[in-house]
């Protein structure tokens, strides 16, 4: 088998599935489901510590397993988002962030003006930027411009397991892309994320899908094998599709009566 | 209370006696080498090797953070 790593933010990673830690029904369940996915990346929030005392640390709970990616998820302005990368740097020790700057409270789309903003100060700063956006060809190419690490589009809504809504879309980035393009958001089965693979994504980030599962760690299973089944497939190279039907067994030689 | 100023602290106002920034971590329960923790003052980060040295001051904004579960 060749060595088919996935190189981010000047690291290699085996697994090609980022999973979100929030959502699931306990702490326990998250660690097991983390152990079943085989993901290497797991996504944390930044927020203000709970004066009155609070839940355990995500980083204790997570040291040693895992690589936490930080995410800037809640913030509204591209200031906000910059100060809270820069204090995710400071807490965790990485220099990467999963940039989202929310525009729309319904949708959870991305602000697209302030997450370009954001971008620029954090690249200047020295970070690793993924930034959550669309699936337009013109915004992923600003973000690729300003030196992001990849670019992370939704499928379909945060958390809304609507799959990928545009395919032609998404394929269509993978091939003119210069970075990376890893699926986030929207995937809300197995087959949604082997579709993200065979259309070319270099990884996929999915979080609820897994989470509020009936069973968090089978469907965690489940992903790590479509993220692996899709990569293979995309490598493997599929057929074209054709209108009309071609017979598979040889056309001469049959049997007449 | 001898010495007490009044800051936001994560959002909320309140009288503090603490001097420094290392003094407030340690009022709020925690230890200074304890990891996974972020503090800013008037939105800029102060790094963990100079809490002890950052003095606040009245009407500082402080925001003291940590890592959540996040997606």
């Amino acid at each position: 088998m060749t060595d088919d790593s996935f190189a981010l933010g000047g690291r290699c990673f085996r697994s090609r599935l980022l999973l979100g830690s929030a959502r699931y029904p306990s702490s326990e369940v998250l660690l097991d489901a983390i152990a079943a996915s085989g993901t290497e990346i797991v996504t944390a929030a930044i927020r203000r510590i709970d004066l009155a005392g609070g839940p355990g640390s995500l980083l204790e709970l997570l040291a040693g397993r895992v690589t936490l990616l930080p995410n800037t998820a809640g913030c509204t302005t591209a200031g906000d988002a910059v100060l809270t990368a820069q204090l995710a740097r400071e807490a965790l020790d990485v220099s990467w962030i999963k940039l989202e700057v929310i525009g729309d409270s319904e949708t959870l789309y991305p602000d697209l003006e302030q997450t370009l903003i954001a971008a620029a100060q954090l690249v200047r700063d020295g970070f690793t930027v993924l930034p959550y956006c669309n699936d337009d060809p013109v915004s992923c190419r600003k973000l690729a411009d300003l030196g992001c690490a990849a670019v992370m589009p939704l499928g379909s809504p945060i958390g809304s397991g609507g799959g990928i809504a545009n395919p032609a879309a998404i394929e269509r980035l993978c091939r003119r892309s210069p970075v990376p393009v890893i699926l986030d958001a929207g995937i809300g089965t197995a087959s949604d994320a082997v579709l993200a693979m065979e259309l070319g994504c270099a990884a996929v980030l999915l979080n609820t899908a897994v989470g509020k599962a009936r069973d968090p760690v089978a469907m965690a299973g489940a992903m790590r094998d479509a993220v692996a089944a899709g990569r293979a497939a995309r490598l493997a190279g599929r057929i074209a599709k054709r209108d009309q039907a071609e017979a598979s067994s040889p056309q001469t030689g049959m049997i007449k009566s | 209370m001898t010495g007490a100023i009044t800051i936001s602290l994560n959002g909320k106002t309140m009288g503090v006696t603490a001097g420094t920034i290392a003094e407030l971590i340690v009022a709020l329960g925690m230890t200074l080498d304890r990891r996974g923790v972020a503090v800013a003052q008037n939105g800029q980060v102060v790094r963990r090797t100079v809490w002890g040295e950052t003095p606040l001051q009245p009407d500082d904004d402080i925001e003291v953070v940590r890592a959540l579960t996040g997606g």
